[in-house]
């Protein structure tokens, strides 16, 4: 494929996206590994991308906005999905009561019925109790599900707040859960520590995040490190929807930390099984994803 | 869908989408008032057509679709809007500063007067719910075409933002001619 081609196909490809796995484009990426002037070119024009996406979705957005929509809607308000730390799941928000009989369908009790001082036993009443016993050993088993040892839940902040900057003595991860690192991270471009280290967040008790040193030369020569922290989806509340990767997600700015090097950004992502925090130096942030979406040599 | 379900998943898109939706709308319609508006018709839209909902993991780009084609509807009703068109000069774009932040203000003045065509294809690809295919079937428009608007839409954004910031005609290295 020749160059011109190639760049017209890289151009609408979104920064930190799955595009580039699109059959159509596989020649265009492939044409990367061969010319150095391409993935400059390419390399440039993703960061330039990120920059306006950035700029583009940075809409401060009013006061009160979901409350009036849920007025016009109809909807009830309660405690949002997404803002309780350490809340409801939307799981639980959206559990329907499994048992019809006795339970009305928005899940609140009906009011005691009052019984006719005579009845005469009716021939389909043997299934009453089944029913009620087997709506009982459901409901339990819905119960036990949307409460298994989940671990706790943090707030993103928290997690910012926690992570220990220093690995060198921190334990081997030995939490509940088997960490992987996300897609783009096990690369032979970043330096990252395979065996992560565990931290409790300052909990007690058991690691609730697996966390992995890493490293990468920066366009000046110069080794940037950064930390990256690998907990189950649902653990973490970040109070937003995350992004699918490190390249689409906001940067947030944590405070009230003492950084090491100038001020951190911290990113937070899921790639669905996974929610990956990252810290890494706030002016390095651009050059981390070029390293993640360059394709592997 | 029963109707306690559909309120469920109605509240439940609210939840995770209309922050989406409002900035989508606001970028589409420059307008925060009318971004608001926009928001509400579209997610009114989306109650009565929540059969239509297959993937709720593509529930965003769905509920931004929704919100454009309300906005152009309201647009039809009103006039439509005043735009200049693009650039037509083929020069390099001159390149922005690495560094530089992106003024939002001044994206947004940018995108005011692009036309549409190239505002929207621009918008629906920054806000990352498209895909270039993705932008492609909702426009109705044929694969080249949106290649050939982002490329110009972004080389235009490029042009506008580095004037604003005052940088000289440095070398672009997204478009040097190629070997």
């Amino acid at each position: 494929m020749d160059c011109r081609t190639a760049r017209e196909i890289l151009d609408v490809l979104r920064p930190g996206s799955n595009d580039r796995a699109e059959p159509d484009v596989a020649d265009a990426v492939a044409h990367l590994d061969e010319c150095d002037e391409c993935t400059l070119a390419f390399r440039w024009v993703q960061s330039f991308d990120r920059r306006i996406g950035r700029a583009m979705r940075d809409v401060p957005v009013p006061a009160g906005l979901k409350e009036r929509l849920q007025d016009v809607l109809g909807i009830e308000r309660h405690g949002t999905l997404d803002d309780a730390a350490g809340g409801r799941s939307a799981a639980e928000a959206l559990a329907v009561p499994a048992a019809e009989d006795g339970l009305s369908r928005n899940g609140s009790m009906p009011a005691a019925r009052t019984l006719p001082p005579t009845r005469r036993p009716s021939r389909r009443r043997w299934w009453t109790p089944i029913t009620a016993m087997a709506a009982v050993f459901v409901l339990l088993g819905v119960v036990w599900f949307l409460n298994r040892d989940r671990g706790p839940q943090i707030t993103l902040a928290q997690v910012y707040e926690k992570l220990p900057f220093d690995l060198s003595t921190a334990e081997p991860f030995d939490g509940s859960f088997d960490p992987q690192l996300p897609p783009g991270w096990a690369g032979n471009r970043l330096f990252i520590d395979r065996s992560p280290k565990g931290s409790d967040l300052g909990l007690g008790g058991q690691h609730v995040v697996a966390v992995y040193g890493f490293r990468f030369r920066g366009r000046d020569g110069t080794v940037i490190e950064g930390l990256l922290a690998v907990a189950p989806a649902g653990v973490i509340d970040a109070g937003r929807p995350l992004a699918r990767s490190f390249a689409g997600a906001e940067s947030d700015y944590p405070m009230g930390r003492t950084p090491r090097v100038r001020q951190l950004a911290g990113r937070a992502w899921s790639t669905g099984d996974f929610a990956c925090v990252c810290l890494v130096p706030a002016e390095r942030v651009d050059e981390l994803v070029g390293w993640l979406e360059l394709p592997i040599g | 869908m029963e109707d306690a379900e559909r309120l469920r998943l109605l509240s439940v898109l609210v939840d995770r989408h209309y922050r989406l939706v409002y900035r989508f709308a606001c970028r589409l319609t420059g307008s925060t008032a009318d971004a608001e508006d926009v928001t509400q018709q579209a997610f009114l839209t989306a109650q009565s057509r929540l059969d239509q909902l297959r993937d709720e993991a593509r529930a965003g780009g769905w509920l931004c679709a929704i919100a454009r084609n309300a906005w152009l509807k309201s647009l039809r009703k009103h006039g439509g809007l005043i735009t200049t068109p693009l650039d037509g000069t083929d020069e390099p774009a001159a390149a922005l500063p690495p560094e530089s932040l992106i003024d939002t203000e001044a994206l947004q003045a940018i995108l005011n007067q692009m036309p549409e065509e190239y505002r929207t294809a621009l918008i629906l690809f920054y806000f990352d719910e498209f895909s270039y295919k993705d932008i492609a079937d909702h426009l109705g428009i044929p694969l080249g075409t949106v290649m050939s608007r982002l490329a110009r839409g972004k080389a235009h954004l490029r042009r506008r933002l580095a004037a604003l910031e005052g940088v000289g005609s440095g070398r672009d290295t997204s478009s040097h001619t190629p070997a």
